[in-house]
């Protein structure tokens, strides 16, 4: 649990060129995610839970400061060298699901691994675990049209974390399901980050996950405002 | 292979687009097919109109002949000649003529013309100018004259009139006239000939013009009709070496060789024009889809997918729209291009280049409407791919994904 998985140093992130347009999205923020941890990042729209998610997942760079992930500084890297790394190291869930449309829930779950590489036995081992982890046993081959919000949710969850990632980054991912859907994906993935380690960040106003969550951090006007461990 | 996948199953997501633009891009393949098989079939109906007149696929002349039209001018070692040609297993038939300025006096008026003493036996087998007979006997004995139709009435004589054909002998350059029976009259459907050509037996152009056995021209009909001086080179060379000149249509009709050089680049041009139509169906579906999926790629690329595999991916799409839009082209071209084989489309009558289409233009099919157009469609399509698939592999993921994180 001590393991610092993700460190951030002093991120500032700077929107617009000129003084008028300046944005300060993040100011001078420090972070330390330990691995293991089931972590939400909770605020008001505009506080920079998004922008500092983005920063974190390599998807943006900060105008100051460092980002780490697993010790290698992720602001540094080239696109190839990004694309190998979020592959190898980082899942996502995201709030409209975002599976591929053209492939069917296997396809879609062993999407990462066959980037990686991975030999079709292995895959369809894992994809076989997961799918069963998250309770989609006997739906590999439908495709996500034919699954409900929060079957495609789930399929996403899967597909973040069959390769194993270091951490899965979910933004709001129950925001588009009912409370009790919400309530059983959030359940699931706390039972997958107790059975396999896996460490969860999330962006949410979903009081659900903020109830659920180890560890709430608290974002406003681009600063770090609290930061509680239950 | 999952990114091909992928990029094949993607052309299944918005069916009407796809089938439209397969239908474009199909509709330009189709366009480029019939353009080249009907042009071609009006290269192969003119060639064949050129090479059944009094051109043939060959002829043999002194040298100087087709410069000066001297009667002096004759062919030389005409029985070598004759061995050679008998000789050549592609050569299929030859007919020998003089031919000479002549004037033609009717009581009522007189023409100039070009004088062809033909063997009529021998003609028919090079030339088609029999079948153009629309009244009376092609060239029968020593006595007859066939004249064309515009001539006819230009004289103001019917069949089985006299006139007299003047014209100037070899050498001494003395007048001689004589007697002929108007006994044919032909319309071949070009002024040269109907207005201003005249046909007489061999052995009395001759005599007329003394010059005894020897002639001006040997035209030539082969096995096989070839475009190409070249593939008759080795028969021309050793015509040659007897001191005169044996030369294939297309040295004899360089102007119409011309226009049908004119009408390949015609349908490079067709080509050109439609293949950047296609491009501009390829460029648009490939980015309204892209459009459509930016934030989908910006999750692709999340999950690490790199931006020369988001390229593929898009690629593979376009080939795959390809493939579809190839099969649709060469279905709605051979539903044109099958009637246009069986029937026609009839030109009849109709001038090009001095040439009158006798018969229904055919559409021709070649191996390169069905192979090479194909393959180069896909191709190009492959390549227009590219435009929009790099444009998507550089896209910035912080903007696209603004909708989500």
């Amino acid at each position: 649990m001590d393991e610092i998985i993700f460190d951030v140093k002093n991120v500032t992130k700077i929107f617009g060129e000129t003084e008028e347009t300046k944005v300060n999205a993040l100011k001078n923020v420090k972070l330390e995610i330990h691995r293991g941890e089931f972590t939400a990042f909770v605020g008001p729209s505009g506080s920079g839970k998004s922008t500092l998610l983005n920063v974190m997942s390599g998807f943006d760079t900060p105008s100051s400061g460092h980002v780490f992930l697993s010790n290698k500084e992720i602001d540094k890297m080239s696109g190839n060298e990004l694309s190998n790394f979020r592959r190898d190291h980082i899942g996502f869930i995201f709030q409209s699901y975002n599976l591929i449309p053209v492939l069917t829930v296997k396809e879609n779950v062993e999407y990462v691994m066959t980037l990686q590489n991975i030999d079709k036995d292995e895959r369809d081992r894992k994809v076989s675990q997961y799918l069963k982890s998250v309770g989609l046993e006997g739906k590999e081959n439908r495709y996500p049209s034919q699954l409900s919000g929060g079957q495609q949710q789930r399929v996403a969850v899967a597909r973040a974390m069959v390769s194993n990632p270091d951490i899965v980054i979910a933004d709001e991912p129950t925001a588009n399901l009912d409370s009790k859907t919400g309530t059983d994906l959030i359940d699931m993935m706390l039972e997958l980050n107790e059975k396999f380690g896996t460490t969860f960040i999330f962006s949410t106003h979903d009081p659900i996950i903020m109830k659920k969550a180890k560890r709430l951090i608290t974002l406003k006007d681009g600063q770090i405002v609290s930061d509680e461990t239950k | 292979m999952m990114f091909i996948k992928i990029g094949y199953r993607n052309i299944f997501r918005n069916k009407r687009r796809s089938l439209l633009t397969s239908i474009i891009i199909g509709l330009g393949l189709a366009a480029m097919i019939i353009t080249d098989g009907f042009l071609s079939g009006m290269n192969e109906n003119m060639i064949k109109i050129i090479t059944n007149s009094l051109v043939g696929e060959g002829q043999i002349h002194h040298p100087k002949f087709r410069d000066s039209m001297k009667i002096e001018d004759q062919i030389q070692n005409i029985s070598k000649v004759k061995e050679i040609l008998d000789s050549d297993v592609d050569v299929k038939a030859y007919s020998q003529r003089t031919i000479s300025f002549a004037m033609i006096s009717s009581p009522r008026a007189m023409k100039n013309v070009s004088l062809y003493g033909i063997e009529p036996d021998k003609e028919i087998l090079v030339s088609n100018i029999n079948k153009q007979i629309i009244e009376g006997d092609f060239v029968s004995n020593e006595n007859s004259l066939v004249i064309g139709d515009t001539l006819q009435k230009r004289l103001s004589v019917r069949l089985g009139d006299k006139v007299v054909v003047t014209v100037a002998k070899a050498k001494s350059g003395e007048i001689s006239q004589e007697l002929f029976r108007i006994t044919g009259i032909i319309k071949a459907g070009s002024k040269e000939m109907d207005e201003k050509s005249a046909f007489i037996h061999i052995s009395r152009g001759q005599r007329l013009l003394g010059i005894e056995d020897n002639i001006h021209e040997i035209a030539v009909k082969f096995k096989n009709i070839s475009q190409k001086q070249k593939d008759h080179s080795s028969l021309w060379e050793k015509i040659n070496v007897t001191g005169n000149l044996g030369e294939s249509w297309e040295n004899i009709v360089p102007s119409f060789v011309g226009m049908m050089s004119l009408v390949d680049q015609l349908k490079g041009l067709i080509a050109m024009i439609l293949i950047v139509l296609v491009a501009l169906g390829i460029i648009n579906t490939l980015f309204m889809a892209l459009y459509e999926r930016m934030f989908e790629f910006s999750v692709l690329r999340a999950l690490g997918t790199k931006g020369r595999e988001i390229i593929l991916m898009i690629v593979s799409e376009a080939g795959s729209l390809s493939l579809v839009s190839i099969i649709a082209g060469i279905i709605i071209a051979l539903f044109i291009a099958i009637p246009l084989k069986i029937w026609g489309v009839d030109f009849t009558g109709i001038d090009l280049a001095q040439v009158t289409f006798k018969e229904p233009i055919y559409f021709v099919f070649t191996y390169s409407q069905f192979v090479i157009f194909p393959i180069a469609t896909f191709i190009f399509t492959l390549i227009v791919g590219f435009y929009p698939a790099i444009h998507a592999s550089r896209i910035k993921m912080s903007e696209a994904m603004k909708r989500s994180l």
